[in-house]
């Protein structure tokens, strides 16, 4: 995986947890987006 | 819901997560998932720890044995990560049961104990197996870390012990022990060769 993916990757999954651990939940929309991107590279 | 003030967890939980979504999917893929299941799964074993993040930072970092306070603290972690989604209709059973069931295994022990080991989904049994893995390669939550052989031959003795199912187990195996995650491959070539 190019260091550029995986930046981008990490910072999407970076939001959904920085999100989490302010609010104390998870939302779908964020979580969703993370995941497409995850699936679609890997 | 409590709220925790700020990010108390550093990059590896990051990473821990992300491997582990990572790792469930090849396992997921293998077994022929569809779109839908492949994507609960994903979403199941990135949010799989997200209880974590509600608990004090001490409890990830320590390299000595919990106390039982601590342990029962820890142990408690399903149930949060049950509770971060528990209002969102939009996330599907699946996805409840993986966070909720990520520790339970199939010989009964485990946690919460509250959970019958017979009806956990597969999906649960697959995150539980990604989960073990990074955690003995790595050593995220204070363990140890094992060189990549070692890891594998804990997994296996984890599922012929009822630990973990045996069948995902070896599927596993086959599919990452070759190469790994966190292994470099070099390539030994002669001049001119």
């Amino acid at each position: 995986m190019a260091l550029e993916t995986r930046d981008k990757l990490a910072q999407s999954v970076n939001i959904v947890f920085d999100e989490i651990s302010k609010t104390g939940a998870a939302r779908p929309g964020p979580v969703k987006e993370a995941v497409q991107k995850i699936t679609i590279v890997i | 819901m409590a709220m925790s003030h700020g990010r108390h967890l550093d990059a590896s939980f990051d990473n821990h997560s992300f491997a582990v979504c990572t790792l469930a999917m090849i396992l997921g893929q293998a077994l022929g998932y569809d779109t839908m299941k492949f994507h609960e799964l994903a979403t199941g074993a990135l949010l799989h720890d997200i209880g974590l993040l509600q608990l004090p930072r001490h409890l990830l970092r320590t390299s000595t044995p919990l106390s039982g306070e601590d342990l029962a603290a820890f142990h408690h972690h399903p149930q949060l990560d049950a509770m971060a989604i528990e209002t969102q209709r939009d996330f599907s059973q699946t996805v409840r049961q993986v966070v909720a069931e990520h520790h339970v295994t199939p010989d009964g022990n485990g946690y919460p104990s509250d959970t019958s080991a017979g009806s956990t989904t597969e999906a649960s049994r697959i995150v539980r197996i990604a989960d073990r893995y990074d955690e003995l390669l790595t050593g995220f939550g204070g363990l140890r870390p094992l060189p990549s052989h070692a890891a594998i031959q804990q997994l296996f003795q984890e599922g012929e012990f009822g630990r973990l199912d045996l069948r995902l187990v070896s599927l596993f195996i086959k599919l990452v022990g070759i190469y790994p995650i966190y292994s470099f491959v070099s390539s030994i070539r002669k001049k001119g060769g």
